[in-house]
């Protein structure tokens, strides 16, 4: 087939008359439209104080927190608990623990990455 | 009155509260939006389907129309990103053309014209929708650039580049038929 007949068809395609019902079908999808509530805005006013403690409170933490790390003898109690922490973990075979995540982590970016759908397009 | 100015008519009642003005927009449209949609999916029912949620989204996004461009751009432009949507949700899986060709049938049914207008749109529906968009609505504007590249919000180099290979394409998959 030549792009002239290729051209011919394509120009020449039927027309498709809309059915008789298909503007009543549209103006009763858009009078629904039309009444439905719109979606609820969020309460920006009452949620600003809460916001706003939220966000002293973290400077706070955060404001202490450098506080006691400047510290030369917190440090080293931190040190030592974490210490301790790492021990205990190696017990329970942390390592194993961690790999058995990144397996999942992976398996799960996988699956979300077939079901994605971007294979079905080209 | 021309019919923009209709148009633009029926969305300033429209805006203004007067929700029935709008079936104006939609007597006036909805041949042209209809036949875009079927030119996407070959389905007339689908088609309707596809029509009339562009023409809720057009009611719904009325607001954001400037009227700097004629309201038939905006309306072409939103209505083809509603299709490609669509069709990318309810995509088929991809049929390679030369089996699709090769169910058609004999050399017989393939010289009818009806057979010869199926195996183009087959083979248009097979083309990456990357070149599809731009062949379909390249032949919907009758073979106009920008109104193409207006309603698939490109530049019409773009356009051009993609039309070109796109029908490059067209005419590898159908050279050998007929």
């Amino acid at each position: 087939m030549k792009s002239e007949d290729i051209d011919q068809v394509l120009a020449n395609e039927r027309e498709v008359a809309p059915s008789p019902d298909f503007l009543a079908s549209v103006m009763r999808a858009v009078r629904r439209e039309a009444t439905s509530l719109p979606p609820l805005k969020f309460p920006w006013r009452r949620a600003l104080p809460g916001f706003l403690a939220t966000f002293v409170a973290l400077a706070r933490t955060i404001w202490d927190l450098v506080n006691f790390l400047r510290d030369a003898a917190s440090y080293a109690v931190i040190k030592e608990q974490l210490d301790h922490l790492a021990a205990l973990a190696a017990g329970f075979g942390l390592q194993w623990i961690l790999l058995a995540a990144v397996v999942t982590l992976i398996s799960l970016a996988l699956s979300l990455k077939l079901v994605g759908g971007r294979h079905y397009l080209s | 009155m021309s019919q923009g100015e209709e148009d633009e008519t029926a969305i300033g009642r429209v805006l203004d509260g007067e929700t029935t003005a709008f079936s104006a927009i939609v007597e006036r449209w909805q041949g042209p939006l209809i036949n875009l949609a079927y030119r996407f999916c070959r389905d007339r029912g689908r088609a309707e389907d596809m029509a009339q949620e562009a023409f809720i989204r057009a009611f719904r996004g009325l607001k954001s129309w400037r009227r700097e461009a004629a309201f038939s751009t905006w309306l072409f432009a939103l209505a083809t990103n509603v299709y490609r949507d669509e069709m990318r949700k309810f995509a088929p899986v991809s049929v390679p053309m030369d089996e699709n060709v090769a169910a058609e049938g004999s050399e017989e049914e393939a010289a009818d014209e009806a057979d010869r207008r199926r195996l183009v749109h087959n083979a248009v529906q097979s083309l990456p929708p990357k070149y599809r968009d731009p062949v379909l609505l390249f032949y919907f504007h009758d073979q106009n650039i920008a109104a193409t590249a207006r309603s698939l919000r490109l530049r019409e180099g773009t356009v051009k580049a993609r039309l070109s290979r796109g029908r490059a394409l067209l005419e590898s998959k159908l050279s050998s038929r007929l």
